[in-house]
């Protein structure tokens, strides 16, 4: 594999999309594909403005750097796949204002408003969902207890605890 | 080749897909003493309670090329492993209404549709319904209980009753409500669609293939795509060309040849087998191969309620409302719809209320993840010549071979009934207390259907009421490519009605000598 084989792959994503190939569906990267450094596919302060955006797409005040850093790194591994997904997401670094990190959080909802029909976005939406709503920590967050197979089912007398429909309807 | 049958074993029957299809197929035939090779393209998967992990590792996403009303990013949802797209299934397991199966007598001519007859009555297919829901241990039928409630099935069967219907229940399930076929009752783990852990619901991953193993008589090789039938020159199968798992071209005879590959690829090979006696593909001199693909007409709506509800907690789709499966055109459309709860564990719930939404206003959404409950709309889709499976002229997917272009476009019945269905979930759910109810139609296929479709006439379709190709007398069709309409219900339980059926048909054949 020459790097004269991905001529529209900058040199930082070259060791990526070699990790990559074989990548068929990118609808939510594997866990398997995430590569480590976010910050080498793009730059490091393209990784931190990124991780902002997951952050403004999914604003819960108990989301984790890693749970964003996590966003940022499905994310690179969706671009390393994705060659189109990858000039996106430049273009949309480019396009998101140069403080955008700083602004506050309303601003920084309408910088990304003003962006709505990107493939980046709708990627960074994706990864997102993956880095944050598939952390175990955010489910504690929740109430969501996830796999049911470690403590055997909820069948049984708990499996009915609802409280707030008529008596009738229970 | 160092399994059970030689490859020029020839007195074998393969059945090409281990599905609902082929896999019960297999199963009854080994068990009635007939050799089987089953050529599955996937491999075989442990089971997790990871839906998303589970959809990556199973879904086939060899590349196709969609058109039309199909979500292009991920135009079907099939499953490339060993039990098929079965695996994954919800369970719900009812049968065809009568007037389904004689759609074009009872709803007249519809147009822009090409609506048909089947050629079996359902006084001819019942007592195989019957033997397929013994078989499936489906709840609420010859005596087997309903699965329990819980507080997704209370909760959507109260708005039911709010809105006025009256035939709620919890709905007929291919679950275990106890230990049955060497499988234990329901513990209600919830991630049924992750394949159940557990294997209380019926699949053919835990109940049938394991069946045909017992008999002693049957072959599954794993990662084995089939490319190729062949046939001599009296117009019957001789074998099946595929690809091993290292990509390498093995042939096997076969006495019988049974198609159960879903409705994109069994189109696809008949149409990749093309001879100078069937130069438009096999089995396809009335050139109906791949035409009337239907996808059923499935929606979802969902909502957050004044209270909480864990609708992870159990069963995914217990509960059901069959007051609408009925034929009454004044409501603006012909055909029926079944109406159901769906639960949704949460690393998948920002998509399923709105998949482009995001912000302030939609994360305090997400946290209200306790209070949502949601419903899916099933219903059936028009028949139209033109949505169809064809063969890209160019495009080559990783095996070589050329990509399937899969063409849906609704038919006006299509969205009427859509629209139809919606505004009743809307209601149920207002009915619920909910401020705002999120609906979806479903542009990713979840049945594929009608794309070999069973017709009397020979010109008129590809198969006889059998599944028996009208052109080659030992080559079947034998999933859902089979049927020439659909209706409400999920395809699943009529597959193995019509694989039992098949079966026996093939056995009876077989003992005649007809091949």
């Amino acid at each position: 594999m020459m790097l004269s084989d991905y001529p529209h792959v900058p040199r930082r994503r070259y060791v990526l999309k070699a990790l990559a190939l074989g990548c068929t569906l990118a609808l939510e990267p594997a866990l398997g594909r995430v590569v480590a450094g976010a910050s080498e596919t793009f730059g490091e302060s393209g990784a931190r403005v990124l991780a902002r955006v997951a952050h403004t797409l999914f604003p819960h005040a108990f989301v984790t750097e890693a749970q964003l850093a996590r966003s940022v790194d499905l994310l690179a591994a969706s671009a390393a796949c994705d060659a189109a997904l990858s000039e996106s997401v430049d273009s949309l670094l480019r396009d998101l204002p140069r403080d955008f990190a700083m602004l506050d959080a309303a601003a920084r909802e309408a910088a990304l408003r003003a962006l709505v029909g990107s493939e980046a976005l709708a990627a960074a939406r994706r990864a997102a969902m993956g880095g944050i709503y598939r952390d175990p920590a955010f489910w504690a967050h929740i109430g969501y207890p996830g796999p049911s197979a470690p403590f055997g089912g909820y069948a049984g007398p708990g499996l009915v605890d609802i409280d707030w429909l008529d008596e009738d309807e229970r | 080749m160092s399994g059970r049958f030689d490859a020029d074993d020839g007195s074998v029957v393969v059945v090409i897909g281990s599905g609902a299809g082929g896999g019960t197929l297999a199963a009854a035939l080994t068990e009635a003493g007939v050799d089987v090779v089953c050529l599955e393209a996937g491999q075989r998967v442990p089971i997790e309670q990871d839906l998303q992990g589970m959809f990556r590792r199973v879904h086939w996403s060899d590349k196709r090329i969609a058109e039309g009303d199909l979500n292009a990013r991920l135009p079907t949802y099939i499953s490339k492993t060993v039990g098929g797209t079965a695996l994954l299934w919800g369970g719900l397991s009812m049968r065809r209404q009568p007037w389904e199966l004689s759609a074009r007598s009872t709803y007249g001519a519809i147009g822009g549709a090409d609506l048909a007859d089947w050629p079996i009555s359902y006084a001819e297919l019942e007592p195989w319904y019957e033997r397929a829901e013994l078989r499936l241990n489906v709840t609420g039928r010859h005596g087997a209980p309903f699965l329990p409630d819980h507080n997704h099935s209370l909760v959507f069967k109260a708005g039911a009753r709010r809105i006025g219907y009256r035939q709620v229940s919890n709905s007929y399930m291919a679950i275990n409500t106890s230990p049955f076929g060497g499988r234990p009752g329901c513990q209600q783990m919830g991630f049924c669609a992750a394949g159940c852990i557990i294997g209380a619901k019926w699949s053919p991953y835990h109940a049938e293939l394991p069946r045909a193993a017992a008999t002693g008589r049957f072959e599954l090789r794993e990662s084995a795509m089939a490319i190729r039938l062949e046939h001599d020159a009296r117009d019957r199968v001789t074998g099946v060309i595929y690809l091993d798992a290292e990509g390498r071209e093995q042939r096997q005879r076969a006495r019988a040849v049974c198609l159960a590959a879903n409705a994109i690829e069994t189109p696809r090979l008949l149409l990749m087998s093309g001879s100078a006696r069937f130069p438009h593909g096999l089995a396809n001199r009335s050139g109906l191969v791949g035409r009337y693909y239907m996808m059923d007409v499935v929606a979802r709506a969902a909502a957050i309620l004044p209270g909480r509800v864990d609708n992870y907690k159990g069963t995914t789709y217990s509960g059901l409302i069959e007051d609408e499966n009925r034929h009454d055109p004044s409501r603006g459309f012909v055909g029926g719809l079944l109406f159901g709860p769906r639960g949704i564990h949460l690393p998948l719930f920002p998509n399923e209320l709105d998949p482009q939404a995001w912000g302030t206003d939609y994360a305090a959404v997400m946290e209200r993840y306790r209070n949502a409950a949601a419903a899916v709309m099933l219903a059936g889709d028009m028949p139209v010549a033109d949505n169809r499976v064809t063969l890209d002229d160019t495009e080559k997917d990783a095996y070589g071979l050329p990509v399937p272009r899969i063409r849906k476009v609704f038919h006006d019945n299509d969205k009427a009934i859509l629209g139809y269905g919606l505004a009743r979930l809307t209601d149920l759910f207002q009915s619920l207390g909910a401020d705002r109810v999120y609906t979806r139609g479903e542009y990713t296929a979840l049945h594929n259907l009608g794309t070999c479709r069973q017709s009397t006439a020979p010109e008129a379709g590809v198969c006889n009421g059998f599944g028996q190709t009208h052109d080659l007398d030992n080559l079947f069709v034998s999933d859902g490519s089979q049927f020439p309409t659909t209706g409400a219900a999920p395809p699943t339980l009529t597959i193995v009605a019509l694989a039992l059926r098949q079966a026996d048909y093939i056995i009876r054949q077989m003992v005649a000598g007809a091949f």
